[in-house]
């Protein structure tokens, strides 16, 4: 039961990131959304997928939007109305998400009913046994984003 | 049996040479004439070399996947020979063109075209599956197009050019149908599968007769049978040596080869082999007549073409396949000779206008001597190769009773008779005109070909032995003949008689009327018949009225489109710019399309997969 | 740890959560709302394979994959807001609709 309510606050917390007003409040809805999330992955039995979400998803990026919203002037006229065109927008978004909605169900037709989940396998040996080229992957990732930004920036200062 | 990769080399040595003249004249121009003399001889060599294995052939096959078959070649007695006379004829007329052509413009496309031509001609023979004979075909065809109009900016070189492709063309359509309706039929292009086939009853007859009729009609266009034959006059805007090879002694007689090496499928077709009887002898009679009222000494010899083609088909017709098959090699050899006679004169007098000729033979007597050995061969006279095998048309034709084509036939060689020595007459003896005044003898290497072809002339008949037995062993005849047996069967037959009374006849009109050289004008029968029996008038009345009918047609149809048009302008000017504004730079607009993209590629693989 | 889930409804939601993620990136005109957007969509696929990993028995591949889309996440975020500092600094915007210019 637990699981729903939060499946409900999750989506409720999406929902306010999108409409309400203040961009702030945006980022702090968000971080709320992460929390919820984190919360499902333990219950969910991923205890180390759920601190990291909750320290890079709730800590890490909500602490990055709010340090760069404060860099950037006039935070506040961050909402915007729906543009002239947005009816098409929207009945193509509602299209979409329709899709997705049935491609989901469709594809997870086949699957079997919730087998129990096994019993805290352990994380390191799956981490750099079987997904050790994802690991390594993500270090590359990680390296490139640095750089990225560190490039962004010192191509800025240097003008 | 020999190394079967032979023919294969015998058509890619001159394609191939075709090619890299091109190269050779980007890179040395002077070397043209020599490098396509040398393709020419290689070619030449190679297609001898596979006349030796002619009676048991070996079979080179490229395979294909799908509906093609495969690419597969296997001449028999039949293409064999004619792929030689391609060949040697072929390198003769090269070595003849380095000097009859140098003062020329675009001898690169000259050559080129000329070793093209002479590659597909030897494809097109020694192939056995009908879709590549077509391809061969219509190659040749493209070959003769290019070469008629030559020069280009002459309009009547051009004219003559578009004339033979439109009226081949028309012909085409017969043959393309006829290769389809067996297809179908059989499923195979093979020729030999398809005649096995045939014999098995696995055809019905009404698609039989169609593809019978279909190649008749190919046959009559490629071979310049009436009433398709108008293109050939006027293909003599070629140059000379074009004449000689293409619609002389080779090409022309693509449609008599596609008749004969079809004549086992169809022969039992009702009304076919009536047809081909009816279709020759009414061509040798007419071109004959043409040719007996043409002034110009080229258009002569092409209506002469037309008439001997007419004598070929005649010959199939009447179940002769030898003596038709026979007579194509002998009229290949001495009709070269004759175009290659012409040639030399025209060169030096600059006209080819038989009026304005006279008294040549004084100053150029070697060209004299092979054009009278041509001349005697064309006119049937004994020992000559043109006697023999005439005689053995006739002989065929008597043995299976046709006698009205008969009567034809020998009429048309009382034509010939005089016309041929009537252009011997008027161009090589008498009172010396003012055009040959600088005429002087031609250079050896125009003349070498000319004396070759020349002893051919006298002694090609020779070879019926050699020539019967391999077509025996493919199996197209019944029994091989000799020499000695081709001379007596000849000195008894009934057809002798008639050989020597058109010789009678005709030389008793020519020399009784040798001096007046110059008639009066040509008046009633025969003003008709040097106007080509209004066969040019006819079909151009006839194209007049349809292009009116269609001028209305399209003209209607024209306010019609000019409406669609409108609104096809709207509709795209309005739908783009519905699309202009979708791509104006917004970020959201883009990642809209962009979703959408992705979820649809996931939607197509779910639905695949389900 | 026996745990019966509904695995209709954890998809459902999980699309839900695509979706609205989606329709965030697509409607926003403010560039860190739509960042925000891209974050909830890669929120929900993490929760898919966390829920994927529970439902076949794995939940050790399907946390270690979760954990890899996170980092990602975080550093495809850290990239984007710098990218919006750029841009921010360049055109003196932050929404999409002042930063149309197709070219400089």
């Amino acid at each position: 039961m637990l699981i729903y309510v939060l499946l409900a606050l999750m989506a409720l917390s999406a929902i306010l990131v999108i409409f309400c007003r203040d961009l702030l409040y945006a980022v702090i809805s968000l971080g709320t959304l992460s929390v919820f999330t984190s919360i499902l992955f333990y219950i969910l039995g991923s205890p180390f997928a759920s601190i990291m979400e909750l320290s890079i998803g709730a800590g890490l990026i909500t602490i990055l939007f709010m340090a760069t919203i404060s860099l950037v002037e006039q935070p506040r006229v961050g909402h915007a109305k729906y543009s002239g065109r947005s009816s098409i927008s929207f009945f193509a978004l509602a299209a979409v998400v329709a899709t997705t909605i049935w491609v989901a169900l469709s594809l997870a037709e086949g699957v079997p009913g919730p087998a129990a989940a096994a019993s805290a396998a352990a994380l390191p040996e799956v981490l750099w046994g079987i997904r050790l080229l994802d690991v390594m992957g993500l270090s590359v990732v990680i390296f490139t984003a640095s750089i990225g930004i560190g490039v962004l920036f010192r191509t800025e200062g240097g003008k | 049996m020999m190394n079967s990769s032979i023919y294969m080399a015998q058509i890619a040595v001159p394609i191939g040479g075709a090619a890299l003249t091109l190269l050779v004249g980007a890179i040395k121009p002077r070397l043209r004439p020599a490098f396509a003399f040398l393709v020419g001889a290689a070619t030449a060599c190679l297609t001898i070399i596979t006349l030796a294995g002619a009676g048991s052939p070996g079979r080179f096959v490229i395979p294909w996947q799908g509906v093609l078959n495969e690419f597969s070649l296997s001449p028999d007695g039949l293409s064999a020979y004619i792929a030689a006379a391609a060949g040697v004829l072929g390198c003769l007329i090269l070595l003849y063109s380095a000097r009859y052509m140098e003062h020329e413009e675009g001898l690169t496309r000259y050559y080129a075209l000329v070793l093209l031509f002479i590659g597909a001609m030897i494809g097109l023979v020694t192939t056995d599956n009908l879709l590549v004979m077509y391809f061969f075909w219509e190659t040749v065809g493209l070959c003769s197009y290019s070469l008629i109009g030559f020069n280009y900016d002459n309009p009547d070189a051009a004219k003559a050019g578009l004339k033979a492709f439109i009226t081949t063309k028309i012909g085409d359509v017969g043959l393309l149908t006829g290769i389809m309706t067996l297809y179908v039929s059989t499923g195979t292009f093979n020729i030999f599968e398809i005649i096995d086939a045939a014999a098995g009853g696995a055809i019905p007859a009404p698609a039989l007769s169609l593809a019978g009729f279909g190649f008749l009609m190919g046959a009559a266009g490629k071979s310049a049978q009436v009433p398709l034959h108008v293109w050939l006059p006027d293909a003599m805007e070629a140059p000379t040596s074009v004449s000689a090879l293409i619609h002389a002694a080779t090409m022309v007689n693509a449609g008599v080869y596609a008749i004969a090496r079809t004549y086992p499928l169809f022969s039992e077709v009702a009304g076919w082999t009536t047809a081909v009887t009816w279709v020759g002898a009414i061509t040798a009679l007419l071109a004959a007549c043409m040719a007996l009222y043409a002034r110009d000494l080229k258009r002569m010899l092409a209506y002469s073409t037309v008439s001997q083609l007419g004598y070929m088909m005649f010959g199939i017709g009447v179940g002769g396949l030898l003596a038709s098959q026979f007579h194509l090699l002998s009229h290949a050899i001495f009709k070269a000779l004759l175009f290659l006679c012409a040639g030399a004169v025209i060169h030096e007098v600059h006209t080819r206008n038989m009026d304005e000729m006279g008294g040549l033979g004084r100053k150029m007597p070697v060209i004299r001597t092979c054009y009278l050995i041509g001349v005697l061969a064309l006119a049937g006279v004994p020992i000559f190769n043109g006697f023999w095998s005439k005689d053995m048309l006739f002989a065929s034709a008597l043995h299976s009773g046709n006698i009205v084509p008969l009567v034809f036939a020998v009429a048309t060689a009382v034509l010939t008779v005089i016309y041929s020595l009537r252009s011997y007459f008027r161009v090589f003896t008498g009172e010396l005109s003012a055009a040959g005044e600088k005429a002087h003898q031609s250079p050896p290497s125009m003349l070498l070909p000319l004396v070759l072809l020349a002893v051919g002339a006298v002694t090609s008949w020779l070879i019926i032995g050699i020539y019967s037995a391999t077509l025996h062993q493919t199996g197209l005849i019944g029994e091989a003949i000799s020499v000695g047996h081709l001379i007596h069967e000849t000195v008894q037959s009934t057809a002798l008689l008639l050989s020597l009374l058109a010789l009678f006849l005709g030389g008793a009109v020519v020399f009784s009327t040798r001096k007046a050289k110059t008639a009066a004008a040509p008046s009633g029968l025969a003003l008709w018949a040097g106007k080509g029996f209004g066969f040019d008038q006819f079909y151009l009345a006839l194209l007049n009225g349809a292009y009116q009918v269609a001028g209305a047609v399209i003209s209607t149809y024209d306010s019609i489109s000019n409406w669609v048009g409108k609104a096809a302008i709207f509709l795209t000017v309005g739908f783009g710019k519905t699309l202009r504004n979708q791509n104006i730079g917004d970020l959201n607009k883009n990642l809209l399309w962009l979703v959408s993209g992705i979820v649809i590629i996931i939607a197509i693989v779910c639905v695949k997969r389900g | 740890m026996n745990l019966a889930v509904n695995w209709v409804w954890m998809l459902t939601a999980i699309v839900v959560i695509a979706g609205l993620g989606i329709f965030c990136i697509v409607t926003r005109r403010n560039m860190f709302r739509m960042l925000m957007g891209f974050t909830m969509l890669t929120k929900a696929v993490t929760l898919a394979f966390v829920t994927g990993g529970t439902l076949w028995g794995q939940p050790g591949l399907g946390q270690t994959l979760a954990i890899i889309v996170i980092v990602i996440e975080a550093a495809v975020t850290a990239v984007g807001l710098s990218m919006i500092v750029n841009i921010y600094r360049h055109y003196g915007a932050v929404n999409t609709n002042q930063i149309k210019r197709l070219r400089g």
